[in-house]
């Protein structure tokens, strides 16, 4: 190497063919910030695509490349001039490749080297580029128009310090390049549009920032691991907002050493697995057993209950759900009253439970009016039934003696139900059983409501559970008695008695006509839907239309009594008939217009069975016709009639004809006393009457004579 | 309860029951090879295995019992739907006393009310 070559060495320096890379340069890369550079990257390498990951590292390292390459051609010498020969010599010939000798190596030669370099100087770092990374960049020409792709060129080649103008520069590249950029030219015949373009830029941008994303979120990550080892290093690199929001130190790893079992622990481990499964499936058997055994029994309980129930309650029964409030359970509740048959009786609704005795396994009735509490006493509350006494009076004492007594109906007395019945009939004989106890517990209710209104008929309401009738020769009582009333318990050694029959067919009367009030409300419901609960006293006909016979009756008996003392007394002539009238002709007249009314057939049934009670119902009247003889075949007459208004009361009216048929008198009496005066008044007309008109015939007979 | 919703709640009960008693079976196998979990993590998973299948065998009889504890309830609803839905037939014999009975039981009323007053 002569002087003036080395001279001229330094003056331009070193043009090195080296590739920078395989110099071991300090490379940028800890320096490098993503958020930094990255808008640089993009002006730049802004028409590069594909896969970005990769290419920044590289564009970068491009960049970092051809910045250290003009530092070294600045000043070449300060690294090469230095070197000492032994050094220097290899790394020459490595530069010029196998076959180099440095023996060999002439000034000449190295001149045109020179010149022949610095042609291609201009142009080295295309050929790098496109020796060695063939891949990317024709990706980039795929998409790249070619002008594009040489402005590019051309950029990077002037930041390499070249003079010359980009448009010789241009020319030139396309000659030297001439391989390269017809396999360029074939591959992208098309030109893409601009809008496409846009397109994949937006994209490219997106998937960089995607990437910056995540570099960042893991440098984050890594911070934050770190941070419990180093925290001030850490905390140097974490974002601000993770250290606000992050305590430093708060995620933490640490290396586990992983030790292998041994085979006896293994074997221990699979026993161990193995003696806790049998003990699961042990358990699990045990589980299932006890609560198959209870399931079981359950469902027999279950079972025979819903069969009970299946054989006892027909479709018939009105059965609901209710709760007992005696234990807090839901059970069936079944409605044994009238309530739906027209009962009006609102104290006790008639509802039994239906509850399954545990201990007997048998199905009981429970009335919820009688409660929780069966005390021995509640219980004789319930069983109560009506029992109809006569007394009759003594004429010679002041005292009455016990005539007849109705008997108790056998329902009510079957109350073993619980010990001996079968209990197939079980229920069924208790439905039955407190049917008749709500029956007879109603009919007393409605009883004494009717009777509290009769006090000045002779019917005292003595007490709760007793109603005394008075007649004129007799008194009827109305007992509400227990079934354990001792008078009850001691009754079957009984001798039968005059009025037995009496007693008992005045409760079966009463019980009917208690039948005929439900009938009534319950075509009042189908007529009018309306329903009026609450009873007034005059609706309740019960003891009246009875009590109203009787005392008819007995009014019959004072007016004949009168009529013979006043009238047949003292005309012996006269005559008397006697009839009861009956209201029913004039209902069955107007009958055909109610039947007419009444479409549906069931009202017509229940008009009809109302009205086979219309005797009973009706008011009772009698009619006493008495003939005055008069003379010429002609006579005078007196009508009475006796009606019973409110069925306990008597009104006479009494009508006095002539001989020509024309009404004298006709009046009212409520009083008998007055009938009396006014029947023995109008005799002594009736005798003025004639004894003129025998006059008048004496005057007659005197004047023919 | 619709009859709909009945025949759903009997379908899930029976398939519940079904599936679990099918688990159970599953899990009570002792054999280890059906077992698959055969990884690095053998140890591990032989004991969380050995602690699972025995929650899970808890679990399953547990279950399998309230399955049929709801069938137990399910057949008491449709008995109760049974019971209280019950439509009376319609009785269309009875019709109620005829004309002659009504006349028979007008005269009988009339002498028992005879009886009753004491007339003849």
């Amino acid at each position: 190497m002569s002087e003036d070559n080395f001279q001229d060495i330094k003056k331009n320096g070193i043009n090195l063919a080296l590739d920078p890379n395989l110099i071991n340069l300090p490379l940028y890369t800890s320096s490098f910030s993503p958020t930094g550079k990255s808008e640089t990257f993009t002006g730049t390498a802004n028409s590069e695509e594909a896969d970005v990951e990769l290419k920044v590292p590289l564009d970068k390292k491009l960049n970092d490349a051809n910045t250290k390459s003009i530092n070294l051609i600045n000043n070449p010498y300060e690294v090469f001039g230095k070197l000492p020969l032994a050094q220097l010599i290899p790394l020459i010939s490595q530069q010029k490749g196998p076959g180099f000798t440095f023996g060999n190596l002439s000034e000449d030669e190295l001149l045109r080297e020179i010149q022949q370099e610095e042609e291609l100087e201009k142009n080295n770092n295309v050929d790098e580029l496109i020796d060695r990374f063939p891949d990317s960049n024709k990706m980039d020409m795929d998409i790249l128009p070619l002008e594009d792709d040489t402005a590019k060129l051309s950029d990077l080649s002037t930041t390499q310090g070249a003079d010359e103008s980009s448009m010789d520069f241009n020319s030139q590249n396309h000659e030297l390049l001439g391989d390269g950029i017809i396999a360029i030219n074939n591959d992208t015949k098309e030109f893409i549009p601009q809008a496409n373009f846009e397109q994949i830029r937006k994209q490219m941008i997106d998937d960089i920032n995607l990437a910056i994303n995540e570099s960042s979120l893991s440098l984050e990550f890594v911070s934050l691991l770190l941070s419990g080892a180093r925290e001030q290093s850490a905390l140097s690199s974490m974002s601000p907002f993770l250290k606000k929001t992050v305590s430093p130190g708060s995620l933490n790893s640490e290396k586990i050493p992983h030790e292998t079992k041994s085979k006896k622990d293994e074997q221990m481990l699979a026993i161990l697995d193995k003696g806790w499964k049998l003990k699961s499936l042990d358990d699990s058997r045990q589980m299932l057993k006890e609560n198959y055994a209870a399931l079981t029994k359950t469902l027999q309980r279950e079972h025979e209950y819903w069969r009970k129930l299946a054989t006892n309650i027909s479709n018939k029964d009105v059965i609901f759900k209710l709760r007992d409030y005696s234990t807090n359970q839901r059970v069936l509740g079944i409605k044994y009253g009238y309530g739906d048959s027209g009962s009006t009786y609102r104290y006790d609704k008639g509802i039994a439970l239906l509850r399954n005795n545990v201990e007997t396994n048998k199905l009981e009735l429970v009335p919820t009016s009688k409660g929780s509490i069966e005390h021995g006493n509640e219980l004789q509350n319930y069983e109560r039934f009506i029992r109809i006494r006569i007394y009759t009076r003594l004429e010679s004492e002041d005292d009455s003696v016990l005539s007849g007594e109705s008997s108790i109906s056998n329902e009510f007395l079957n109350n073993n139900f619980d010990s001996s019945e079968k209990n197939s009939d079980s229920i069924r004989s208790q439905i039955s059983r407190l049917k008749a106890f709500i029956f007879e517990k109603e009919l007393m209710h409605h009883l004494k409501k009717e009777c509290s209104e009769l006090i000045s008929f002779g019917v005292v309401v003595e007490n709760e559970n007793k109603i005394v009738l008075e007649l004129s020769n007799e008194k009827i009582e109305i007992d509400f008695v227990s079934l354990q009333d001792p008078s009850v318990v001691n009754h079957e050694q009984d001798s039968p008695r005059v009025n037995d029959k009496r007693a008992n067919l005045i409760l079966v009367t009463l019980r009917m006509l208690l039948v005929v009030m439900f009938k009534k409300e319950i075509r009042q419901t189908m007529i009018s839907s309306k329903r009026n609960i609450t009873k007034s006293a005059d609706e309740i006909l019960l003891v009246k239309p009875i009590l109203g016979k009787i005392r008819h009756h007995s009014y019959k008996v004072i007016l004949r009594r009168i009529l013979k003392d006043y009238v047949l007394g003292i005309i012996p002539e006269a005559s008397i008939k006697e009839e009861a009238v009956s209201a029913s002709e004039d209902v069955n007249s107007s009958e055909d217009g109610r039947k007419k009314v009444a479409l549906d057939k069931h009202i017509e049934t229940l008009t009809n069975e109302i009205e086979a009670f219309e005797y009973l119902l009706e008011l009772p009247v009698s009619k006493f016709d008495i003939t005055l003889p008069m003379m010429d075949n002609k006579a005078a007459t007196i009508n009475l009639l006796l009606k019973n208004p409110n069925y306990c009361n008597a009104v006479i009216d009494i009508k006095y004809l002539d001989k020509n048929g024309v009404t004298i008198f006709n009046t009212t009496f409520t009083e008998f006393k007055e009938v009396e005066e006014f029947l023995s008044f109008i005799v002594s007309e009736y005798s003025k009457d004639k004894s003129s008109l025998i006059k008048n015939d004496d005057i007659k007979m005197e004047d023919v004579n | 309860m619709s009859n709909q919703v009945l025949y759903e709640r009997l379908g899930q009960s029976t398939e519940l029951i079904s599936t679990k008693l099918i688990e159970l079976i599953k899990y009570s196998s002792v054999d280890e090879t059906l077992e698959e979990n055969e990884d690095k993590f053998q140890e591990n998973s032989k004991i969380t295995s050995a602690t699972t299948s025995i929650l899970m065998v808890n679990n399953q009889t547990t279950q399998l019992i309230k399955g049929i504890q709801d069938l137990l309830v399910l057949s008491r609803t449709i008995r109760e739907k049974w019971l209280l839905n019950q439509i009376p037939e319609e009785t269309t014999e009875q019709e109620g006393i005829d004309k002659q009975e009504l006349d028979n039981l007008k005269e009988l009323l009339k002498k028992t009310m005879n009886e009753i007053v004491g007339q003849e």
